[in-house]
């Protein structure tokens, strides 16, 4: 069986940002990494790929980085979301940190130190809220299967 | 009038028209530095878009500088590995695509940071009060790349530029010009928008229309635009000076600027600048 690995998705009009993370993340990671130059191309796609991480960028021409990730959360609600910004959006990633959940905002320039450990507590958090799923689902049946025991002990008693 | 008399008039004439000659001087001396800080305030308003244009192309170069790093860390430990624990060459091989788009990346970015940098030295040239013969696409260029931020955030710019020939102008002051007509439209534009340039040649002159979206000028306050201090900016936005600065200069060139808005369609800015100097013409203005 062939080991998990976490696909990422990044959303920033400059090709410069995204050759630049995938670069980096093909050095240093093995995750899967996604990009897209347009957001709207990008929304398009997402019922295709299931993504455990998203980072997009703040100001782009089709749609604020806000937006875009709203729209995501409807397509993937699990999916880590992270915005990169300039410091003169700060106010609004902060605004967005409750508007969509947001996990983290990165400034630009960014440390790419910081942007691997951010996306790795990111994909660690989604693993575990992953992990809690299924074992809410296994809980779920072993309520499910306990009920339908009690059911045939209090028929069986009757 | 006896000789003494005519003698002091003379000299009154003559202090009077030193006087005036020195208060022209510093009149015209004031002009200039008041034309000078229109222009750095209008630079000044924008020192934030240009910092958050240039942010982009540093976190290129930033990230690839350290991929750089890490890449070279990478390739120094598989060629320093002791014999035999040499992975694979294709390990090594794997890296330089890594390498070769970071540098290409890295380049572009720089690219992007000087032409950025050259929009803001065209905007702060000295300017010797010379005329010369200057293209006015490339002045309209430079000026738009100031505000490329605003452009790629919100607003489509549409350029239909005409076969215009060189005019001779102060190039520094007619940036000016173009940069305050653009921060105008760019301001008048709530949301998105669009902003039309378009150049042609009429008979002698070179014309500039500067189009926006906005919601228009209201008729009852076309006249007073080119007036010093009426604004409809809030304080931090605008001096009330930019418009009267400007048709000062254009009247400088003896060219004028007329204004078009059919409220609530956005307006039309149009220069008309003569394509040489010293052939002056009666103009009106507005």
């Amino acid at each position: 069986m062939s080991e998990f690995r976490p696909t990422v998705l990044i959303v920033d009009d400059e090709e410069m940002v995204t050759t630049s993370l995938r670069n980096l993340f093909r050095l240093e990671s093995d995750y899967k990494v996604v990009t897209h130059t347009s957001a709207r191309k990008a929304l398009s796609d997402a019922g295709n790929t299931d993504v455990d991480l998203v980072i997009s960028d703040y100001l782009m021409p089709e749609m604020d980085g806000i937006t875009f990730l709203a729209r995501f959360k409807e397509i993937q609600p699990h999916a880590v979301r992270v915005l990169l910004t300039g410091y003169a959006d700060k106010e609004n990633a902060i605004r967005a940190i409750n508007a969509v959940g947001l996990y983290q905002y990165l400034e630009k320039p960014w440390e790419n130190d910081k942007l691997l450990m951010v996306v790795k507590n990111g994909l660690e958090k989604r693993a575990l809220l992953r992990t809690l799923e299924s074992k809410i689902a296994e809980l779920d049946q072993a309520h499910f299967s306990l009920k339908s025991i009690q059911t045939e002990l209090i028929r069986a008693f009757m | 009038m006896d000789p003494d008399q005519e003698m002091e008039l003379r000299l009154r004439i003559l202090e009077l028209e030193r006087r005036l000659k020195e208060m022209v001087e510093r009149l015209s001396d004031a002009e200039s530095r008041l034309e000078r800080a229109d222009a750095l305030a209008t630079v000044g308003a924008l020192v934030a878009e240009v910092a958050h244009e240039i942010n982009t192309p540093l976190a290129g170069i930033r990230g690839n500088i350290d991929l750089l790093g890490r890449s070279v860390q990478k390739l120094r430990n598989l060629v320093l590995s002791p014999v035999g624990e040499l992975t694979d060459a294709r390990e090594c091989g794997e890296l330089f695509p890594i390498i070769e788009s970071a540098l290409r990346t890295s380049q572009l970015a720089c690219e992007r940071v000087v032409n950025i940098v050259e929009g803001l030295r065209r905007s702060n040239r000295p300017d010797d009060g010379q005329c010369i013969l200057a293209n006015i696409h490339d002045e309209i260029e430079g000026s738009l790349s100031l505000l490329a931020s605003e452009f790629k955030r919100r607003i489509r710019v549409v350029r239909e530029f005409g076969e215009v020939p060189p005019i001779e102008c102060r190039p520094v002051r007619i940036g000016q010009v173009l940069l305050n007509l653009l921060v105008n439209a760019v301001q008048a534009i709530d949301g998105e928008g669009e902003i039309r340039i378009r150049t042609w040649q009429d008979a002698g002159n070179v014309l500039i229309a500067i189009s926006d979206s906005g919601p228009g000028i209201p008729a009852d306050l076309r006249h007073k635009i080119f007036e010093p201090g009426f604004t409809t900016k809030s304080a931090n936005a605008g001096t009330g000076l930019g418009l009267f600065i400007c048709r000062r200069i254009v009247l400088q060139h003896g060219g004028c600027i007329r204004v078009e808005s059919k409220a609530p369609q956005g307006a039309t800015f149009t220069v008309v600048l003569p394509i040489r100097q010293g052939r002056e013409k009666e103009r009106d203005d507005v």
